[in-house]
């Protein structure tokens, strides 16, 4: 329990000295639970009704993060490679899944934007700072993964995302030209 | 405090928000009940409790060619959605949104036929919104309650068959057209000739038949209302519904003084009176079930700023001519 608690704390508060000194003996067992966990986590925050049905339906839908989060490591990965990066993909899985701890802070944000303890703006700022704060543990367990600074983390992880908007502006107007086509 | 017991601390925090969130049955403290409720905990003392929103919005029609990327609600889809909100045991009540000039004639009684089934189960109230004319009167009248802006365009009760007559522009450019045909009314309505007076008796008979059963729809569906609900309703004599039922189109401060409809307010007051009517202490949330969303929406808001079809400018019983209409236009 102490070792955990030592490497929560670390990972909210020291993250770097947390991903250099984490055993990666089991690379796959404890980043899937802690992924699958949050998974949990974050669907009863966004639940309104529970039922055994309901209760299911979470255990399936869980698995839409690890998919995610698999995808998410692949990627990386990918491009790593196409840069000629040295890094080992298990290491890349497990700090990137330990970056998804800071979410477990969304349930008292939440619980009190709910008893309006504090207005929509502000709730809305503290949810973009948890959002930053995964994110920044992301570019830190890229960098940490494949020793490389953290801006040239930022290029690795941005470039999916790009790769993305353009692929939607390409297919948005890919579908206008198509619409217009079909009501010539 | 030393960092391992600050880190056991935050994450029983974070388990135990969670939890109270889950299992405190109102967590809320001077929230606008009236917004969209937070899906976080907010419903989980009233169970999921709900009111369904199913939109009436267009022309109703059941066509979907050659409408398909025109502003032609589909009876289908509309349908489809009402049989939703019908299972749903969270739906205690229903509101009809209707901002509609009318349509075809069988479209409108089909919708009209499914809110008083539903009505036998769950409070069914009638929103009108900007017009609510003619088919659009015709499927509110089968809800319990009908709730208008002061402002609403409604009433239009009556029938209308248009045909079109080309034949004087066909005989100009040289067109005729040859018929063989099985009897003397095959043809009937054809563009390409006069209408004969029998022809003309027969489709005057269509209408009027059609006609009476717009009466008799709403004798049945409010005339002769009888329902278990204790809120205030307006009545709605026969002899006034013959009189005004001439096609002529008023207002909903009129309507209301007239028994056409029996609230004036908003879809917010629409809301309320359903939630009564449904036996809640409170209000209940609105949920949307005919709102199209993800890459659907996406699609069908784009084809809008392109797809302005020549059928979208001419009137519906221009292009629907084959057809007896409840329509306002």
């Amino acid at each position: 329990m102490n070792n955990f608690a030592e490497i929560f704390y670390n990972i909210l508060f020291h993250p770097v000295i947390a991903f250099r000194e984490f055993s990666y003996d089991k690379p796959y067992k404890l980043p899937l639970l802690l992924v699958f966990l949050i998974s949990i986590f974050l669907l009863l925050l966004n639940e309104d009704s529970f039922s055994f049905a309901t209760l299911l339906v979470f255990f399936f839908q869980s698995f839409n993060l690890i998919v995610y989060w698999l995808f998410f490591a692949f990627f990386v990965d990918l491009i790593a490679k196409m840069f000629n990066l040295a890094g080992n993909y298990s290491k890349l899985l497990t700090l990137t899944s330990l970056a998804f701890i800071p979410w477990i802070f969304l349930a008292p944000l939440k619980l009190l934007k709910n008893a309006s303890f504090y207005t929509s703006d502000l709730a809305v700022t503290l949810l973009l700072g948890v959002w930053i704060w995964t994110i920044s543990l992301q570019v830190l367990a890229i960098s940490e993964t494949y020793n490389i600074p953290r801006k040239n983390a930022i290029i690795i992880l941005l470039i999916p995302f790009l790769g993305c908007i353009l692929y939607f502006v390409w297919a948005v107007d890919f579908f206008i030209k198509l619409l217009q086509f079909s009501t010539l | 405090m030393d960092k391992k017991n600050l880190a056991l601390a935050i994450l029983g925090v974070c388990i135990i928000s969670l939890l109270a969130g889950i299992f405190l049955p109102n967590t809320k403290i001077g929230k606008n009940t009236n917004s969209t409720p937070n899906p976080f905990f907010s419903n989980i003392e009233k169970n999921g409790e709900k009111i369904a929103l199913l939109n009436i919005e267009g022309v109703i029609s059941s066509d979907l060619q050659p409408n398909t990327w025109a502003n032609v609600f589909t009876t289908e889809s509309f349908l489809g959605a009402l049989e939703k909100a019908q299972q749903d045991d969270k739906v205690k009540a229903v509101i009809i949104r209707i901002n509609s000039p009318g349509g075809t004639v069988a479209a409108s009684q089909d919708i009209y036929d499914a809110l008083l089934r539903l009505r036998e189960k769950k409070p069914v109230v009638a929103s009108m919104a900007d017009v609510a004319a003619s088919g659009g009167y015709y499927t509110a009248s089968a809800a319990d309650r009908i709730v208008a802006q002061k402002g609403t365009m409604t009433g239009s009760i009556g029938v209308i068959f248009n045909f079109v007559d080309i034949a004087s522009l066909a005989n100009k450019i040289g067109v005729t057209s040859n018929v063989i045909k099985s009897g003397k009314f095959k043809d009937s309505g054809s563009l390409y000739r006069k209408m004969s007076t029998d022809e003309k008796e027969l489709f005057q008979k269509s209408v009027n038949d059609a006609y009476k059963q717009f009466i008799k729809a709403i004798e049945i569906a409010r005339v002769n209302r009888n329902d278990k609900y204790t809120v205030k309703k307006q009545n709605l004599s026969m002899q006034t519904l013959k009189e005004y039922a001439d096609g002529r189109v008023f207002l909903g401060d009129e309507a209301y003084k007239l028994g056409f409809v029996d609230k004036i307010g908003s879809l917010y007051d629409a809301q309320i009176l359903a939630s009564e009517m449904a036996g809640s202490s409170g209000i209940l949330p609105i949920v949307s079930y005919t709102k199209t969303n993800g890459i659907r929406s996406l699609l069908m808001g784009l084809e809008g700023k392109f797809a302005r079809s020549f059928n979208e400018i001419l009137p519906f019983s221009f292009t629907h001519n084959s057809r007896p209409l409840v329509i306002w236009e």
